[in-house]
């Protein structure tokens, strides 16, 4: 008797919780859709020039505050023109929509809550076998149909988590202005574990040598004076010698 | 004390005059445009290969292959060679004389001893440093003609960006603090100099004592942990200390009073052994 009672419960929780993810998941966009939403917001923009400080704080790297430019060019021509040595963030800092839509595969995970914004959660996984970055999580704002989180593992073990803000440009371009990305490390559960004690690693002369990615820490991308479809020369984007 | 100029001026005007005095010159002015010209054409590979790792996640603005990091690698790859081309000059100082059969001629003359010393010494630490900064200008003012200005990096244990604007007095306080180190390497060359009758012994003498103390300071065993800082070759790295952020200077007093303690042993001892000779040449 007690079972059939347990038997009949069970049914009804899951049957609650099928139908509720079903009613949900029938309101949600699908991650396509989403994604096809944040191409279409800066789909106008053709190539840009902004002005970019760096402020880094990564474990075993010290590099003054610097200031660079950067140049944008559709489909994906990047360049940075600086005085000054600094370390921007390979992926993100000039974050190409089109070309995420064009190379991954989005899933709606659901809705989360980002900066206290209610945001869509979608999971990218790369078309190409070969792709550096073989999964990302994005966290769309449905108010402007902007990226504002940004999570992948570029390596086994490591973290990284972009966070942008965005300010309107030119009445009609969502642009990011601030950029905020931070490397951590994933334990075995894969949860972020805190800061590493940089002085706990032994290091070899060969290692001392090769620069290892730093662990954790953050860099902080402000952006300012975007210039937006002034028609950037393809000269710009030909690599310079000397330059890394 | 017009004496003791004089002394020194003719002292000098003889270290000058010798062909070998302009070997350690000639060898810099062959091994730095090389270096330098091979760095430019390699184009910057060196650094593009140690940061490999790091550019898969980051990106580099800026300039960070330019003159002054090739200047700072050169300093680094030519610290073993200078002490072998300093010994050449300082070593050659009193053996000099006995080898060419002077030393009598010279200690005639109405002038102690001490003063001819003293004389000869302030020769070795004038060429020391001449040396060194003639290294320096040639290295930098190659370096950067060829390969253009820019912030400083530094691969070590961190990677370290200096500011384009501390950059060149970085620099001259890390020569000045290696012609410190470099006296004490002369002033031991000199020391062997003064109780040999051929330059040959100073040298290899000086570069025996550079590679064995050189040995006990690098080699990571423990035996040697509690000799190794009172080491001349412990201390002899100083001038790095001069792109550290911040200049550790506390670090900086306690290696110039150990090099200089060891500079003032050595011509302290040569001193005694150069009174008390017994010229039979």
């Amino acid at each position: 008797m007690t079972s059939t009672k347990a038997v009949k419960t069970s049914i009804l929780v899951f049957a609650l919780t099928f139908f509720g993810q079903l009613a949900q998941s029938q309101k949600l966009p699908s991650g396509a859709e989403v994604l096809q939403k944040v191409v279409k917001g800066v789909e106008g923009v053709q190539d840009y020039e902004v002005s970019l400080e760096a402020d880094v704080h990564l474990e075993r790297v010290r590099i003054p505050r610097a200031k660079a430019t950067m140049y944008f060019k559709k489909p994906d021509k990047v360049h940075f023109d600086s005085p000054s040595i600094a370390m921007m963030p390979r992926e993100g800092v000039a974050f190409n929509s089109a070309a995420v839509l064009e190379q991954y595969t989005a899933q709606m995970i659901g809705e989360d809550t980002v900066q206290g914004k209610k945001a869509f959660k979608l999971q990218l996984a790369a078309k190409a076998a070969t792709a550096r970055l073989r999964q990302l999580f994005i966290w769309v704002n449905p108010e402007n149909w902007t990226i504002s989180r940004l999570q992948t593992i570029p390596h086994e073990g490591r973290i990284l988590t972009m966070d942008f803000s965005y300010v309107l440009q030119d009445g009609k371009y969502w642009m990011p202005v601030a950029l905020t990305a931070s490397f951590g490390i994933l334990d075995e559960g894969g949860m972020r574990r805190p800061q590493a004690d940089s002085s706990s690693s032994p290091e070899t002369p060969l290692d001392q040598m090769q620069m290892r990615t730093p662990r954790s820490g953050s860099i902080t991308i402000t952006y300012s004076d975007y210039k937006i479809n002034v028609g950037l020369s393809d000269e710009i984007f030909k690599p310079q010698q000397n330059k890394q | 004390m017009s004496t003791m100029v004089r002394l020194t001026y003719y002292e000098m005007l003889k270290t000058f005059l010798k062909k070998r005095t302009y070997l350690g010159f000639a060898v810099i002015l062959f091994i730095v445009p090389i270096y330098v010209i091979a760095m430019k054409l390699e184009g910057g590979r060196f650094l593009k290969m140690a940061t490999q790792s790091l550019q898969l996640d980051f990106i580099f603005t800026g300039n960070p292959f330019n003159g002054w990091f090739v200047a700072h690698m050169l300093m680094s790859s030519l610290w073993v060679q200078i002490p072998i081309l300093i010994s050449f000059v300082a070593g050659d100082e009193l053996a000099g004389e006995a080898t060419a059969g002077t030393y009598r001629l010279i200690l005639i003359r109405p002038v102690s001893r001490t003063r001819i010393f003293i004389a000869k010494y302030i020769t070795t630490v004038i060429y020391t440093v001449l040396f060194v900064f003639s290294l320096g200008l040639m290295s930098v003012g190659l370096a950067v003609a060829l390969l253009g200005n820019g912030d400083l990096i530094i691969l070590g244990r961190e990677i370290l960006v200096l500011p384009q604007s501390e950059v060149m007095w970085r620099f001259v306080l890390a020569y000045c603090f290696a012609s410190w180190g470099m006296i004490t390497v002369a002033s031991i060359a000199f020391f062997f100099s003064s109780f040999v009758e051929n330059a040959i012994g100073p040298i290899v003498g000086t570069m025996g004592v550079v590679i064995v103390f050189t040995l006990i300071t690098v080699l990571p065993v423990e035996l040697f942990s509690t000799i190794r800082e009172y080491l001349f070759t412990y201390h002899m790295n100083i001038w790095q200390k001069a792109f550290a952020d911040p200049i550790p200077w506390h670090d900086i007093l306690v290696s110039v009073a150990y090099l200089g303690a060891n500079s003032l042993v050595a011509m302290l001892a040569a001193w005694i052994i150069f009174t008390k000779k017994d010229i039979l040449s």
